[in-house]
């Protein structure tokens, strides 16, 4: 049966505590929002299919699991990760100068390569803003990355933001593909824990033969 | 403006160990609240991996003893005079460190193109058994979500002459046991004869198990072998091929561990063994993910200062200056404090070798464990796990050299190695030599309602540390599943449909 997708994406959602990243995920992923805060628990990673250029790409979006609220993140959550978006809340001055300090986060832990994004969540709230719009565009030129305001509550720029990403994942990794990559082999990683990955036990290979 | 930490939770763990990160994970999962807190900055405590770029700080001490000013300003947060502090310790798990740059201009090569950080050093190294219990768990729990492995496709065993030492391959798989130069045609026979054998033993009751070796049970394994008609060097290969499980095997410990071996062959490749990308200490971030997933709260580098007791009871833990009441108390052995007498202890000698030619060469890099228990026939363990390129743990072309070695009788396990090197010319440009003392502590001593993690130990693999913790875990909480299935969401069913697809 054919592949129910091309691509298959890893993207990380990464931000100080409370700027929404989990309303970001679920508006992208349910499209639904819930307006009380409580601290992300039980979510691990979101999944929506996207088409960009007749391609499906799936797009596996992990949460921070709440490790964000004391700088904790594991060094493991961002292994594999092709593109990382940062989210700052515009209502909040620390959220956004803290951007700086995520981005030396995944400079340290995350692949060389990886794809960043810069958004600037509740552009809803214009009234409680404390950070403008031009200043997010400045740091996002300051680091080269893309940048948009998003409202997780009102729908704004969600799906762009996504799309964007994605698409720069995909063309990054379509020209990659015509230049031999350098990178780990793929080949020889086990897949613990997914369905049919299992051989057939040694005994029971042998039992077949001798008995 | 800091946040603060949680006033009262049910269980604070100290220490983000591997057994602690399993324990954490499971209460969680169980629904009690969690704070899960560290002196380091980093995760994994003393079974941690580094980039070479980091490795300095494992020998980093701060400071973490109580000044009188400490003392007088935490007294404060006691309740009522019945309650008292009890300083927590910091043990030397991780004790005299070495480390010496054996070739300068490599560091300076390595930090020129920025490869320091793509060195992933274990301090505790080991592979898991395909079919172990450590597999099923992260099956179950989903940790498996978070990380990935390779299968360990080498397996050397050495032979001595006086001019050097050869390493021969040892056959995992039917395959390379017909393959195999090293034995004769008829040894091959035996040898499927043997393996026939283990595949009735096994499906036996462990009484008839006992009953089937007859007088041999709990004599040597190589007598057992001899009597079946096994030649000497293929006893010498059997007994080497498990003896990475088994160093010193009777015939009933030597069967259980070829049954364990062959069980685990051919279920996700050739051998029984895989290995972790990134390195071992990914696990014990793996299982802390688990954790937070399920909502328990995590501190990292914060001081961990005393505990509160009252009747025997730890009724609070202190931390960062804050009091966090709590029902339990997990912690590794590191935190145990200093008046605690130890009840076991076992030092481990641990040497990591950098070098950028693997000891033996091949076209394809390999993941490679040797066991070096026949040249140290007095030791308990004595073995080397290499790993490079392939398994995310060093730049391309370069080699992280692992030996574990237990202390008795003569050679050291890094003389040896070094031996094979020189054979081999292997030049190894860096190196890291330290004990871990694995000490085992009475929970009791320290308060009723604590629980001592499994300690560091040397054991090839994680079935003792998850039985372990399984064993403290169903012991404190007796209605509670430890790790149990994840319930499945609809998304994950739609995503498993897919794989199943895809595999048909």
């Amino acid at each position: 049966m054919a592949k129910t997708y091309d691509y298959l994406f890893k993207l990380l959602l990464i931000g100080d505590s409370g700027v929404g990243k989990t309303c970001v995920l679920f508006r992208f992923s349910d499209d639904s929002f819930n307006n009380s805060f409580i601290s992300t628990i039980g979510i691990d990673f979101k999944i929506r299919t996207i088409e960009l250029d007749g391609k499906k790409i799936k797009l596996q979006i992990w949460d921070t699991a709440g490790q964000e609220r004391f700088r904790t993140i594991t060094t493991a959550y961002y292994r594999g990760a092709m593109g990382i978006i940062l989210v700052y809340d515009i209502t909040n001055e620390r959220s956004f100068e803290n951007i700086k300090n995520w981005i030396r986060n995944i400079e340290e832990h995350a692949a060389s390569d990886v794809e960043r994004m810069i958004i600037g969540n509740k552009c809803d709230i214009e009234e409680r803003r404390e950070v403008s719009r031009d200043r997010g565009e400045q740091l996002a030129i300051e680091y080269g990355t893309k940048f948009l305001e998003t409202s997780a509550k009102a729908n704004l720029n969600i799906d762009e933001a996504f799309f964007t990403l994605a698409r720069d994942i995909k063309s990054k990794m379509e020209q990659n593909e015509m230049r031999a990559g350098g990178s780990v082999s793929n080949s020889g990683r086990v897949n613990v824990g997914g369905s049919g990955t299992q051989k057939k036990s040694f005994f029971s290979n042998w039992s077949c033969t001798l008995l | 403006m800091e946040e603060k930490l949680p006033e009262s939770v049910d269980v604070v763990v100290l220490g983000t160990g591997l057994p602690e990160a399993i324990l954490a994970s499971a209460c969680s999962r169980a629904g009690m609240s969690v704070l899960h807190l560290d002196r380091n900055e980093y995760y994994g405590g003393d079974w941690s991996s580094f980039t070479m770029s980091m490795v300095h700080e494992v020998a980093e001490t701060k400071e973490s003893k109580l000044t009188p000013e400490d003392v007088s300003r935490i007294s404060d947060l006691l309740q009522n005079e019945n309650e008292k502090l009890v300083e927590l310790g910091d043990r030397k798990v991780i004790d005299d460190i070495e480390m010496t740059w054996q070739d300068e201009n490599m560091k300076e090569k390595l930090e020129e193109l920025g490869q320091m950080r793509r060195f992933s050093i274990d301090l505790v190294p080991k592979v898991l058994l395909s079919k172990g219990n450590m597999v099923q768990t992260l099956c179950d729990s989903q940790v498996s979500h978070y990380a990935e492995f390779k299968l360990v496709n080498r397996q050397l065993c050495p032979s001595e002459s006086p001019e050097r030492i050869t390493l021969n391959p040892v056959p995992c798989s039917k395959g390379e046991i017909f393959q195999s130069s090293v034995l004769t045609m008829l040894e091959k026979r035996a040898l499927m004869k043997f393996i026939t054998f283990c595949t009735h033993w096994s499906t036996k009751a462990p009484e008839e198990r006992r009953e089937a070796l007859g007088d041999h049970v709990d004599r040597p394994f190589s007598e057992f072998l001899a009597q079946m008609g096994v030649s000497e060097a293929l006893q010498a290969v059997i007994i080497h091929t498990i003896g990475i499980l088994q160093t010193r095997p009777t015939a009933l410990s030597g069967m259980t561990s070829s049954c364990e071996f062959m069980d685990s062959v051919g279920f996700y490749g050739p051998s029984p063994f895989l290995f972790p990308l990134y390195g071992c200490g990914e696990l014990s971030q793996c299982f802390c993910r688990l954790a937070a997933v399920f909502g328990s709260l995590y501190c990292l580098g914060r001081p961990v200062q005393a505990l509160v007791k009252e009747n025997g009871r730890i009724t609070a833990v202190i931390a960062n200056n804050e009091r966090i009441n709590c029902r339990h108390v997990i912690m590794s052995s590191r935190f145990v404090p200093e008046d605690v007498p130890i009840q076991n202890r076992l030092e481990i000698d641990r040497i990591v070798f950098a070098t950028d030619k693997s000891i033996k060469e091949a076209e394809k890099e390999q993941i490679t464990l040797l066991n070096l228990a026949s040249l140290r026939p007095e030791a308990e363990i004595s073995r080397v796990i290499e790993a490079g390129f392939e398994a995310c743990t060093a730049p391309k072309g370069h080699f992280l050299v692992h030996a574990t070695g237990t202390r008795e009788g003569g050679a050291c396990v890094d003389e040896i190695l070094e031996r094979i090197f020189r054979e081999n010319d292997v030049h190894p440009y860096w190196k890291m030599s330290f004990t871990a003392n694995s000490m085992k502590f009475d929970a009791g001593e320290v308060g009723e309602n604590v629980i001592c993690a499994p300690p560091v130990d040397a054991n090839i693999h994680y079935s003792s540390v998850i039985e372990e913790c399984r064993q403290l875990f169903c012991a404190t909480w007796p209605d509670l599943d430890f790790l149990p299935r994840k319930m499945k969401k609809e998304e994950e069913e739609e995503e498993e449909e897919e794989e199943k697809e895809e595999d048909d």
